[in-house]
């Protein structure tokens, strides 16, 4: 597990060595575009009521022409004020292009579907309705379109947390910050393989030729990923496209997400197992489908180690205390004095092990600092410290969620929407 | 569909060398600083059986030349404590690295035999220093198997916790059953004491079959001290 976790952490890095002038380079905050081509913008909305607002508002404004995109809200059956609230929106966005489609709760998946049937545009941005878009993020992306041959399919952006709060919602500020970068490195290796719910732009024309969304697996945003990789298309991150999204304030909350993310996931790859080790797909089929694979085989062993090392020693203790009745008086007497007499020599450890571990945690570091720099986010000092929870705890939760994704899957439980 | 998809080889390549590189290397120190200490181990062993050849040699001395002289038994009583203390903290614990670290079995196996018998022979010695000094020690025989015996490691918990209360007074020398084939003298030992279930425990002559629970094993304890009232407090 530590030699492929270095193997992996090395790998990015040599890929970001070799392609460092994009990333030392500084973009302008507009790109200028030689065209604008029509966009339609779907705003799928299940139980959105709370936010769908301030989602439209952000895409109403969109620093492009209002009379080349239009704006397609899908009530997928929401039970709250969702279309009261959009009908209100609408009234206040007259000079926009806005239209709503109210559709029984079929899930994300045919929500788009059935968008996709009366779009006009070239292509299409799916916005999730917690998300709030930045107003040159079209535009951006769309110049990315233009600076590529028609094989690129889907630019994705760069997401952020909105306003965190709890320690919950910073270690994901971190997580984002991560993902984004190492998404970025992956941008340029061609091996994306998912195109995020928040201000995603696709090719329309390709999509509904590869069929549309597939809802089956629960993660409809990774499922086409995967398929414009299979056809041999291509999906790039534009890095000057920001989307802020609304991150799980409880446990709970962050526990369904991921567990639908990481749930969905295993389901792709299952659906898509003839990509790995498949040379025919290049570095995706050769490095990004077998690492997708891997990471529920880290998560096996993370909760294994966890156990091993962390939750068996605390029942042996807890027996341990009760034996002696708790009585621990004789071994903090003796305690400090065991301190200075313990020689490292014979401390219970391998050396060798805790080495590798230190050097894989310091390749973390390295890939999290580097992706700090590069992030247009930005960390107080005492926020800063939330990196050491990031690194052990909240890894530890993720791999929690893979290792229970895997039984889920393997016993065939159903994740809905 | 006909793929022009590449594969950057080189990078694989060289993020392989890196990592592999990266991955021996924290291996090969670990390796050495096994090496040293094992090498340290060596050392201990020696240094403990010069140590006991030196308290055989004093209590001969004592016992034939000067007799129960009080003056020399004071002397004896802070060697053999000193000793004792240092053996007791240091031996399990050299044996516990010992299981863990990359020592192969048969070298394990002698410093296992080595450890049993420099712990019989502290053993003995302190009782014939009890018979001769009257010194205020329990001595405590700890039969256990590492291999077939579950509750073992519970009378482990107990009878460290009395040493840590005790500390010199009480010396605890622990027997692994599973080397009785290849040191006779856990057998000869196993037999004199009629011992046939794990765990057993003897303490200074009596013995206790099962796990001793931390309340009467205080009072097994506490009525072998000179003076069993001040023990119990």
């Amino acid at each position: 597990m530590y030699l492929l976790s270095l193997y992996v952490g090395v790998y990015w890095l040599i890929a970001l060595i070799e392609h460092k002038k994009d990333f030392s380079k500084k973009k302008p905050e507009k790109i200028a575009l030689k065209k604008y081509p029509f966009v339609s913008i779907l705003i799928p909305v299940f139980n959105g009521g709370n936010s769908v607002a301030g989602t439209l508002k952000s895409a109403a404004k969109l620093d492009y022409p209002k009379d080349r995109y239009e704006i397609i809200l899908i009530n997928d059956g929401s039970t709250d004020n969702t279309k009261q609230v959009i009908l209100g929106e609408i009234k206040n966005h007259q000079k926009h292009n806005i239209k709503l489609i109210n559709q029984s709760n079929q899930g994300k998946a045919e929500a788009m579907n059935n968008a996709l049937k009366i779009i006009k545009g070239e292509f299409f941005a799916c916005l999730d309705a917690d998300s709030f878009v930045e107003k040159y993020a079209l535009r951006n992306m769309l110049g990315i379109f233009e600076q590529n041959d028609d094989k690129l399919t889907i630019v994705t952006p760069v997401m952020q947390v909105v306003s965190p709060k709890s320690v919950l919602q910073w270690l994901q500020k971190i997580e984002y910050v991560v993902s984004v970068f190492v998404v970025r490195i992956m941008s340029h290796i061609d091996t994306i393989y998912v195109a995020p719910g928040p201000f995603s732009i696709y090719r329309a024309k390709v999509i509904k030729k590869l069929g549309g969304f597939d809802g089956s697996t629960g993660t409809e945003d990774q499922e086409i990923g995967y398929r414009v990789q299979k056809h041999h298309l291509r999906i790039k991150q534009c890095s000057e496209a920001i989307v802020q999204t609304v991150a799980p304030k409880t446990i709970i909350a962050l526990y369904c997400q991921r567990r639908r993310w990481m749930h969905g996931s295993l389901l792709n790859i299952i659906k898509y197992k003839k990509l790995i080790f498949n040379r025919n797909y290049g570095d995706f089929g050769m490095f990004q489908a077998p690492l997708n694979m891997l990471i529920y085989f880290f998560s096996i062993c993370s909760i294994t180690f966890f156990g091993y090392f962390v939750v068996w020693p605390i029942i042996k203790l807890t027996k341990n205390l009760f034996l002696i009745r708790f009585d621990i008086m004789p071994y903090l007497k003796n305690f400090l004095d065991g301190i200075f007499k313990t020689n490292f020599k014979i401390i219970n450890l391998s050396v060798g092990r805790l080495f590798v571990f230190l050097l894989v945690i310091s390749i973390s570091i390295i890939l999290l600092y580097l992706a700090y720099q590069h992030s247009q986010d930005t960390l107080t000092k005492t926020k800063k410290l939330y990196i050491v929870p990031y690194l052990f705890l909240y890894y530890l939760f993720i791999s929690f969620v893979g290792f229970k994704a895997i039984f889920d899957v393997m016993l065939g439980r159903k994740i809905k929407w | 569909m006909v793929s022009h998809r590449k594969i950057s080889w080189h990078r694989y390549f060289i993020a392989a060398v890196i990592a592999l590189l990266i991955f021996s290397l924290g291996l090969s120190l670990g390796m050495i600083i096994d090496n040293e200490r094992f090498k340290w181990i060596i050392t201990q062993n020696e240094k403990q059986e010069i140590d006991y050849r030196s308290l055989q040699f004093q209590y001969l001395y004592i016992n034939s030349v000067l007799g129960d002289d009080n003056e020399t038994c004071a002397v004896l009583q802070i060697q053999l404590e000193d000793t004792l203390s240092d053996l007791g903290y240091s031996l399990d614990k050299l044996l516990n690295f010992q299981k863990e670290s990359n020592l192969n079995k048969e070298e394990y196996d002698l410093l296992h035999r080595r450890y049993i018998i420099d712990n019989l022979e502290y053993w003995l010695f302190a009782k014939k220093t009890k018979d001769l000094c009257n010194t205020d020690l329990v001595t405590v025989l700890y039969f256990f198997s590492g291999t077939e015996c579950d509750i073992c490691p519970d009378q482990g918990v107990i009878l460290t916790y009395f040493k840590r209360k005790y500390e010199e007074k009480l010396l605890i020398f622990p027997i692994d059953v599973d080397l009785e084939e290849d040191e006779p003298i856990i057998k000869i030992l196993k037999r004199r004491y009629k011992v046939y279930n794990y765990p057993t425990i003897i303490v200074e002559d009596s013995k206790f079959e099962g796990v001793v629970q931390k309340s009467d094993l205080a009072e097994i304890i506490c009525d072998n001290f000179n003076d069993p009232a001040s023990c119990q407090t």
